[in-house]
């Protein structure tokens, strides 16, 4: 049991520190979630890439670095301690669509993509909810037809995020009528640039704009670009949800241990309200914020246990999902707390990622409780998988 | 970086949770009390001793086995899951201190298990040094013959005699316990925490037992909601009970990775090492308090007797959360200046 790390792990500490100093952006993402979000998503992805750091813990082959989880650690704490930009649009590319096809993907398939993911070349996003399949993934009903060398795709996805920016997909479809349930479904890579698709955005609570229904209408997708095998989808669209639900977010679970300082340092200089004293010197707020430092040092905790965890087991387990429930849990505490800190002042709605985006931030923390599956499904997940108790069948 | 026990660590845990099933079981069956005169039969304490318990972590040279702090969190989380009796935290902690002071008669005795040391945590202000002045809450009170006295300032083994502690009935009735005013009670051995860092050390080590006491709770709460049958179905199956232990569990793995931390952290002596350790005693707490009120609730008046086992959860949780520091002061600790 210890904390230390290697002479060459703080070797790449210190030239991660270095790099991310020298070259974090230093405009704030713009928010609207339009070309120019785009153009700085892919931007900074390319930055990375051209320097040496994309794709930290990605095989070589492909053009990522492969080095170890250790290594893949720092680079996200120190990430985080650069303030460097949130992954936006390449979000699924690098962390959902990108590992997936590396679990499972043949190699004509690794070779074109990856190294395009990777480069910033393009943005990807996950076409798996539907109006009728949210939490019930496995209800999903869009369909696929084989026809020749073809799949002919019609039907419908929501919740799409960036589908307006992207140009792939992946997505997930029924590709057997008679099937049900987790049977029958295929996963296929779609260009999102293919003839029949339409894609609608839907304004978000946090005044984002990354939100899209995507409609289908015999969208043609060669069935070379099915990942897996046709009516193997669950299992390949499952590969990855335990990465996601898991230690893949161990950049965001830092940032809030630098938004909870940045939180307390705010109370350090702001008015308690008898207009006396600064507001930590209240014991009430002190406490509060006390009381959340301590939570979300315990989440830091738990994320080195559990990847400590990983590099003796090798796979991430259910486990992941008792951090994904933690974080998101805190994450919205942490906002809640600070609309308290800033009083009035909260009544500016300032985006989250200008300085001080703090009513951003907390509009955009409702989210955590539904992406990657909502706080409920988490609460299934750890009470049936990690703690073995009944299901309920009916 | 590795937070995960190696295997010499789950061995000294398996080994204590095999001594206590057998020989210190979880007393439930009808009673609110011990049973014995003693809060732990003093053959049994000496097994104990004898087994090394009191010395894991105190070096070879003050006559220990020489294993560190995160050793002791194994020990201490296994006397949590089995809420035993016996005072091995003001024991330990004193051993520390004695040698610490130099003194390895001392601490050979106490780790012995011949010497045995109650825990004293200050109310209110104190001094702590040569002599002690403080107002006292005692616990393990049975058979002490020196009272350890620890805050973040310094450490100290006081007599137990000239300290005239008056017993109280307590919650947890499995834990004697008083209460008691000194006034400039000369020491027989203590050491500046700067040096020794015995408050962090016993923050921990109390961290480490409440965290296991979260842990246990949620293990009988969801053996209990698989066997329970309501309506047909387990009551495991509803969401309430079930998102309840989820809840637990994250709280309870929550508890003991922050242990593992703050243990490494106070024993490589690391910046924010105190932070740390008063952030695990303040987690582990809260875990094991909501967590033992789970398990009563979903025992249903079942939880509410003596006959099973979650009250001992309960009067255990309330006892750790008022030893070497509690809630608000730790708090302070987190946010530090202000
Ligand atoms: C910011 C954001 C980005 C997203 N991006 C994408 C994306 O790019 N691609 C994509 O495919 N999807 C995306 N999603 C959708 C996300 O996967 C779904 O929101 C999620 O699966 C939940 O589905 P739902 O929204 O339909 O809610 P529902 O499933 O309708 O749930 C509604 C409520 O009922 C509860 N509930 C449902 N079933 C149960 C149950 N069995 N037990 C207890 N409670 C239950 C839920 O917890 C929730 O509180 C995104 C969502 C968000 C918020």
């Amino acid at each position: 049991m210890d904390l230390d790390f290697t002479v060459e792990e703080q070797e790449f500490r210190d030239e991660v520190r270095t790099w991310l100093c020298e070259h974090v952006p230093t405009q704030p993402r713009p928010h609207g979630d339009d070309p120019d979000s785009r153009d700085f998503d892919l931007g900074w992805q390319r930055a990375q890439y051209d320097d040496g750091w994309a794709g930290i813990s990605w095989p070589a082959e492909y053009g990522g670095r492969g080095l170890s989880t250790l290594q893949q650690l720092i680079w996200y704490e120190e990430y985080a301690r650069a303030d460097a930009p949130w992954i936006g649009a390449c979000f699924v590319g690098i962390n959902h669509g990108g590992p997936t096809l590396i679990a499972r993907a043949i190699d004509a398939q690794k070779t074109f993509h990856l190294p395009r993911i990777l480069r910033g070349d393009v943005v990807w996003c996950q076409g798996f909810s539907e109006p009728e399949a949210g939490s019930d993934l496995a209800n999903l009903k869009t369909r696929a037809v084989v026809d020749g060398n073809e799949l002919i795709v019609t039907g419908q996805k929501i919740w799409t995020s960036f589908a307006h920016l992207a140009d792939y997909q992946e997505l997930l479809v029924r590709s057997d009528p008679e099937s049900s349930r987790h049977m029958g479904l295929t996963w296929v890579i779609c260009d999102m640039h293919a003839p029949g698709i339409t894609v609608r955005q839907i304004p978000t609570l946090d005044r984002g704009a990354e939100f899209c229904e995507v409609l289908y209408e015999e969208v043609r997708i060669p069935i070379s670009n099915v990942v897996g095998d046709i009516g193997d989808g669950w299992s390949v669209a499952m590969s990855t949800l335990t990465l996601e639900r898991g230690t893949g977010f161990m950049a965001e679970i830092i940032h809030t241990k630098q938004m909870i300082e940045a939180l307390i340092d705010e109370a350090r200089h702001r008015t308690a309200p008898d207009g006396r004293r600064p507001l930590l010197a209240d014991d009430d707020y002190a406490r509060r914020l006390g009381a959340l430092k301590a939570e979300i040092t315990v989440l830091r905790s738990a994320a080195y246990r559990a990847i400590s965890r990983n590099r003796r087991t090798g796979t991430p387990g259910p486990e992941g999902s008792m951090l994904r429930l933690a974080y998101g849990d805190l994450l919205q505490a942490l906002t809640r707390l600070a609309m308290d800190v800033f009083g009035h002042d909260a009544l500016a709605y300032i985006d989250r990622f200008r300085n001080g985006g703090w009513t951003g931030a907390w509009l955009r923390s409702f989210a955590a409780g539904m992406g990657g599956g909502t706080f409920e499904i988490q609460r299934n997940i750890i009470g049936e998988r990690v703690l073995g108790l009944p299901r309920d069948r009916s | 970086m590795d937070l995960m026990t190696t295997g010499e660590q789950d061995e000294i845990a398996g080994t204590v949770a095999s001594f206590l099933a057998n020989r210190l079981p979880v007393a439930s069956g009808g009673t609110t009390q011990a049973v014995s005169p003693f809060e732990i039969d003093p053959g049994v304490w000496q097994e104990c001793a004898g087994l090394g318990w009191l010395a894991l972590g105190l070096s070879e040279e003050a006559g220990g086995v020489g294993y560190g702090l995160a050793e002791e969190i194994m020990l201490f989380r296994e006397l949590g899951r089995g809420v035993a009796p016996g005072p091995f935290l003001p024991g330990v902690l004193g051993a520390h201190l004695a040698a610490a002071a130099g003194d390895f008669g001392l601490a050979s005795e106490i780790a012995s298990g011949e010497t045995r040391v109650a825990l004293g945590s200050p109310i209110g202000l104190a001094s702590v040094g040569d002599t002690v002045t403080a107002e006292l809450s005692v616990v393990h009170t049975d058979g002490a013959t020196l009272v350890l006295v620890c805050d973040d300032t310094a450490s100290a083994l006081v007599p137990a005699g000239e300290c005239d502690i008056e017993p109280i009935d307590p919650v947890d009735g499995f834990i004697t316990t008083g209460r008691t005013r000194v006034d400039a009670v000369a020491s027989v051995a203590w050491a500046d925490n700067a040096k020794a860092q015995i408050f962090e050390h016993g923050l921990v080590l109390a961290a480490a037992s409440a965290a296991g006491v979260a842990e246990a709770a949620v293990a009988v709460a969801v053996g209990y909601a698989g066997l329970r049958v309501q309506f047909g179905k387990p009551i495991g199956v509803n969401q309430a009970i079930k998102h309840w232990c989820a809840d637990m569990a994250v709280r309870a793995d929550g508890a003991f990775a922050q242990v593992c931390y703050a243990a490494v952290a106070v024993r490589d002596r690391l910046p924010g090492a105190a932070v740390e350790a008063a952030i695990a005693k303040y987690f582990a707490d809260e875990a094991a308090r909501l967590n033992s009120e789970g398990a009563v609730q979903i025992h249903g008046a079942m939880g509410f007797t003596s006959q099973a086992t979650p009250y001992r959860f309960v009067y255990r949780a309330h006892l750790l959360a008022r030893c070497l520091a509690s809630r608000a002061g730790l708090l302070d600790r987190v946010i530090g200046e202000r």
